[in-house]
């Protein structure tokens, strides 16, 4: 690792002024920033490491307004374990018990799981190996590379540093996304207020709308109505210590309102559109369960090497749909 | 063949050899990170060093302007590839691989180390360095697919320097005394290079003949993709100059990081035993890999350079990633006759070669000893066509060498498919006996294997795809047969003494986790009459017996070294004991040369006398003795060098069996998510007898982890493009977790028929295995799915795929 500056932000205030300046990164249990830094994957090296863990006040867990709100330094072991999120939002802390490893998840934070840069090896190769759009350059590796765990639902399109518009094939696997997006949470950052559904995004060194210097303080689900029922699976080749392949998660709510969201097979996270609309209002069946699998894979555009994604993504939605 | 050619090798009494849980010796300073390895060792004053690393598949350093990274503070010197110091260094006389050039200008894989080396006041200062390093690369054509690389018209990626020696290797296999030629990596009438291909053809009887026998021809792929060393402690050194009171200033080099090895340091700095210190005997763990990196042997000249102060060099996890095992793929052919039993074997293999210098234990020189020997069958035709690589580097040998016992383990599933027939059935009609091919009988030790396994098993093979579980999920079995191998072609070395009461048993070391000391020391302590705990073991880097034996291939030979040199002492003790028994009254005296009491041994010559219990004892009348401690006052001495009996492993290659083992395996497969669980993986291995069963049962554990590793999930993974590493980590290249694998069931067998010490021969190389899971998942599914069985493949193999799974 090379050497960097450090700063305990005191408040909020602090911590989003430091990181206005260019070169500063926010910093919360570190356990996406620190394997960057080890690897030194950006263009340039960072030359200040914001910590917010000294910031008070930002780790509640509480109810307020009709909300269960989540402060962004909850750690994700204690959002696995509280009964309050246990009972509002299982599929949340289900989400946040198969995050990463049993250490980790007393470290890491549910800010920062939701702002994790992406896992594409190509992005992510040490010493900046392979310069690529999301860090400024001009190509996707992966898009000719190896693409076998990227994006089934094509690039993601955004404006490079250069003005132009580049692409990226790279997938957002934050663990805990998909629940929150079929819960319709919202995301509460220093400057404003948002659907977490227009959140995540696709920017330079960045998986979120966030701006320089804005940082997300608080999440925010709406009480599910009462006979609600939820469920979240993650796919992983590996059973501990792997980020999810497909991820997904399945709300019913009453009067058969059915929420699925993805995480995995896009850029960022999606919501099911076309199969919650074959399912609205009707009685769940296995046959139904099915083609709701199907319809959740509507319009892919997967790659040769990374098909499997849609029979992943197609099992996952039936089967837990039939689980509920 | 027992072991009748030794001391007590028939001994049926135990007290100590077999027992389990006897402590490790260093097993406090492994747990409480008491223990120091190579990345551990700091020195006050210590300046760091960092190689370059080639960031491309093939490339050539043209030049390096250095200007910008030296004037970084704190960073003190590049030393480039043809600085003249390097022509300083001696030859290193064990490493594994060749090196033209000690630091290379030319780089043959993504991330091989040349051009140039920093040296700074820090770590992070030396990687600032590389990154303000101007270095041009002539990046050159690379082959990390192997099957594009066997095309004549592709570019060769080898220049004249490196194929100068080339013809000289078209020659016969070293001949054993049986009549074997081993080890050849060209015959001279294999053809010759043609572009990136060099072949290796081997042919044993006459293939036309067993073509005519055969009732039917299967033809089959198994491929095998390449995975990595996972080595757990990266290879690191600190070392420095101090003065040698013999041989002046700064002549003695002061090192740690590269145990096991000192002869090598010696060598290249042409320095003796006592001007190399080395006291840090601790090594991670490494399979079949006795070479040292650059890391490890290159900090005395910079500490030189650097006026003495010491140098710290340290691989990342990253930089640590050499093959543990090739790619290849084997075509084969096979004629067999309707009652399922093989006439012919035809191994069209391709394999990887390497980068420059591998070893070819990761391409051909493995399949002299490989399971095809285990037929009755003996026209058998190997034709392996070897493809240079960038892909990586094989350093010595590998966990899965020989590579085609699997072969046989999916001839016998196919067979036993295409016939009906249990795979169990098809191994015992293949299987010969022990003393040739022509031996019709399997070996004792196999079939009391196969009772065995079927138990725990609760074995019923059935017809691919034809079962499933009650969740729903396909239900699949295998089975597989090896030779139980142990290492007899190294010479080994035993010193003990006694002195002052007690026994010594001094050692180099290397202290890696296999636990080898402690095995001879039960030894030791069982041939002597003594308790475990009684042998005092003292780590000496300047001792000449080292572990190299590696695990329990090698501790069986070893072993037998350590019982013959037991023995050995222990006749030197009890005639010391008689001698000084029966020495006059007024030559033997006590305090204030008041004469001592008569010894209780005394009358009793050397023959009459025995050590039982911690004591010297008249072996007509026990209660005539004196304690162990006061055997004698002379300090006594043995030693014992050479070679254990030869095993059946390296006498016959297969050709002749004593001990053997089976591995089973039962998975279920999710036909929907392609996820394949392993239900129950069961060992049963005849060892002949168990030295140290704590450590034995872990042997196990540790090469069956691997084993499946690399069949669900290991795979080391280029950029098309570049061939550039992309799981270069262990994030990304997956290891399983004890969440992905069941506990290893095994039952082990102690038939005595191995011919190491007591009857034992080794277990591991041959437990490893690419092909048994994978042959499991095939009568799950019906499809064969090449390893790693990852769910992409698995869904790609059933059709499940809309567009396809991964390469």
């Amino acid at each position: 690792m090379r050497p960097f500056n450090h700063l305990n932000a005191a408040s909020l205030e602090e911590a989003s002024a430091a990181l206005r300046e260019p070169g500063a990164v926010a910093m919360a249990g570190g356990g996406d920033l620190l394997g960057a830094l080890k690897d030194d994957i950006a263009r340039e090296y960072p030359r200040l490491v914001v910590n917010l863990k000294t910031i008070p006040g930002l780790d509640g867990i509480e109810i307020r307004d009709g909300k269960l709100c989540l402060g962004a330094l909850c750690l994700l072991g204690d959002l696995s374990r509280n009964e309050t999120v246990r009972a509002v939002a299982p599929m949340v802390a289900d989400a946040a018990a198969k995050c990463a490893s049993p250490a980790l998840r007393e470290n890491t934070t549910l800010g920062g799981n939701l702002c994790q840069l992406p896992r594409c090896w190509y992005f992510r190769k040490l010493l900046n190996r392979f310069d690529c759009a999301r860090k400024g350059g001009e190509r996707c590796f992966a898009m000719t590379g190896d693409n076998r765990y990227h994006s089934v639902f094509g690039p993601a399109v955004f404006e490079g540093c250069d003005g132009k518009k580049h692409a990226c094939i790279a997938v957002n696997q934050a663990e805990l996304a998909p629940g929150l997006l079929a819960l319709e949470a919202e995301v509460v950052t220093s400057a404003r207020t948002l659907p977490i559904g227009e959140f995540f995004g696709v920017g330079l060194m960045s998986a979120t709308v966030l701006e320089p210097g804005e940082l997300v303080t608080e999440v925010r689900i709406p009480l599910p109505p009462a006979g609600t029922r939820m469920a979240y699976k993650r796919f992983s080749f590996r059973k501990s210590i792997d980020f999810p392949v497909v991820n997904v998660a399945v709300a019913i709510l009453p009067g058969n309102e059915y929420r699925i969201a993805l995480g995995g097979v896009a850029p960022i996270p999606r919501r099911a559109a076309a199969a919650e609309a074959l399912l609205a209002g009707k009685e769940l069946t296995p046959e139904l369960a099915a083609k709701a699998g199907e319809a959740a894979v509507e319009g892919a555009k997967p790659t040769e090497a990374n098909a499997y994604k849609l029979q992943l993504v197609k099992t996952l939605v039936k089967r837990e749909l039939l689980a509920l | 063949m027992p072991d009748t050619t030794g001391a007590n090798g028939l001994r049926e009494d135990f007290r100590v050899v077999g027992k389990a849980n006897l402590p490790g010796l260093t097993s406090y300073a492994m747990a409480t990170g008491v223990a120091k390895y190579g990345t551990d060792f700091t020195v006050p004053g210590m300046l760091f060093a960092k190689i370059l690393r080639c960031p491309h598949a093939h490339a050539r350093v043209l030049s390096i302007d250095e200007t910008a990274a030296l004037a970084i503070p704190g960073v003190l010197d590049v030393v480039k590839w043809d600085d003249p110091i390097f022509d300083e260094l001696g030859a290193n006389p064990i490493n594994g691989g060749n090196r033209p050039k000690y630091l290379p200008q030319e780089a043959h894989y993504e991330g091989q180390e040349a051009g140039c080396i920093v040296i700074a006041e820090s770590e992070a200062l030396c990687e600032e360095a590389l990154k303000a390093l101007k270095v041009e690369w002539e990046i050159l054509p690379f082959i990390t697919d192997i099957q594009k690389g066997q095309d004549p018209d592709y570019p060769q990626i080898r220049g004249p320097e490196l194929l100068a020696g080339e013809e000289s290797e078209y020659r016969p296999g070293m001949a054993t005394s049986d009549g074997y030629q081993l080890m050849s990596k060209h015959y001279p009438t294999d053809p010759r290079r043609e572009g990136n291909v060099t072949w290796n053809i081997k042919v044993d009887g006459d293939p036309d003949e067993g073509w005519k026998k055969a009732d039917f021809t299967l033809e089959y792929d198994v491929n095998i993709p390449t995975c990595i060393s996972t080595i757990p402690n990266p290879p690191a050194s600190v070392a420095y100059w101090g003065d040698s009171m013999y041989k002046g200033p700064g002549q003695k080099i002061y090192i740690e990081g590269a145990p096991h090895r000192r002869e090598s340091i010696m060598a290249m700095y042409h320095k003796s035993s006592d001007e190399v210190v080395q006291e840090g005997l601790f090594q991670g763990g490494k399979y079949c890999d006795w070479g040292l990196r650059i890391s490890q042997e290159v900090t005395p000249l910079l500490s030189k350079r650097m006026g003495g102060r010491p140098v710290r060099c340290c691989n990342t996890r990253e930089e640590t990633f050499d093959l543990n095992r090739n790619e290849r793929h084997m075509h084969m052919r096979l004629g067999v006759t309707k009652d399922g039993v093989i006439t012919a074997v035809e191994d069209n293999t391709l394999v990887d070669n390497g980068a420059p210098g591998s070893s070819t234990m990761g391409s051909v020189s493995d399949r002299d000893w490989g399971g095809y020997y285990t037929l009755k069958c003996k026209d058998i035709t190997q034709r392996f066509k070897v493809v240079d690589s960038n892909i990586g580097y094989m350093h010595t040998c590998a966990q899965f060498v020989p590579y085609n016992w699997d072969s046989i383990t999916v001839a016998f599933d196919l067979i036993a498919e295409k016939l009906g027939l249990d795979p169990v059935e098809v191994a015992r009609r293949n299987l010969h006996g022990p003393s040739s091919q022509d031996d019709p009988n399997p070996v004792p030790s196999f079939e009391a294997s196969l009772e065995i396994g079927k138990k725990l098993m609760d074995w019923q093979w059935h017809p691919a795809g034809t079962k499933r579980l009650p969740d729903g999920r396909l239900h699949g079995v295998s089975f597989r047969y090896a030779i139980c191998p142990r290492h007899s072609f190294m010479d080994y070395f035993c010193k003990l003494e006694y002195r002052d009461g007690v026994v010594h048993f001094p050692t180099q070391g290397p202290i890696a986790g296999w636990f080898s000391t402690e095995c001879f020391t039960m030894i030791a302590a069982e041939e002597l009459g003594l308790n475990y705990e009684d042998i005092s073991v003292d780590y000496d880097y300047r001792e000449k017996h080292s572990d190299q034996a590696g695990g329990s291939d090698g501790v069986t030979g070893h072993g037998w070294i350590v019982k013959e040199c037991a023995n050995k002492l222990k006749r030197k003790i009890l005639e010391s004991a008689a001698r000084e028994a029966n020495r006059p009254d007024d030559a033997y005296r006590g305090v204030f040369s008041f004469p001592a009491p008569p010894s209780p041994l005394k009358g009793a010559t050397a023959d009459e006398l025995d050590i039982v219990d911690g004591k010297v004892v008249v072996k007509a009348d026990p209660s005539r003795f004196v304690p162990f401690s006061r055997a004698t006052k002379e300090n006594v001495t043995a030693e014992y060098g050479g070679y254990s009996p030869k095993s059946a492993w390296v006498t016959g290659f297969g050709r002749i069996l004593d001990t053997m083992n089976t591995s089973w395996c039962e998975v279920a497969v999710d036909d929907e998510t392609g996820e394949v669980e392993i239900l129950k993986y069961c060992v049963v291995p005849d060892v002949g007898k168990i030295i140290r069963r704590t450590s034995l049962e872990s042997q196990i554990d540790q090469v069956v982890f691997f084993t499946q590793g690399c069949q669900l999930l290991e795979e080391f993974i280029q950029d098309p493009e570049t061939g550039v590493k992309l799981n270069g980590n262990f994030l990304d290249y997956r290891v399983p977790t004890t969440l992905d694998v069941p506990e290893v069931t095994k039952e082990i067998l102690e038939l005595r028929s191995g011919n190491g010490a007591y009857g034992a021969s080794g277990i591991s190389h041959n437990l490893a295995n690419s092909h048994l899971i994978i042959t499991a998942i095939h009568n799950a599914t019906g499809v064969w799915v090449d390893p790693p069985a990852t769910p992409d493949r698995v869904l790609k193999a059933l059709g499940k795929c809309e567009i396809g799974g991964s390469k």
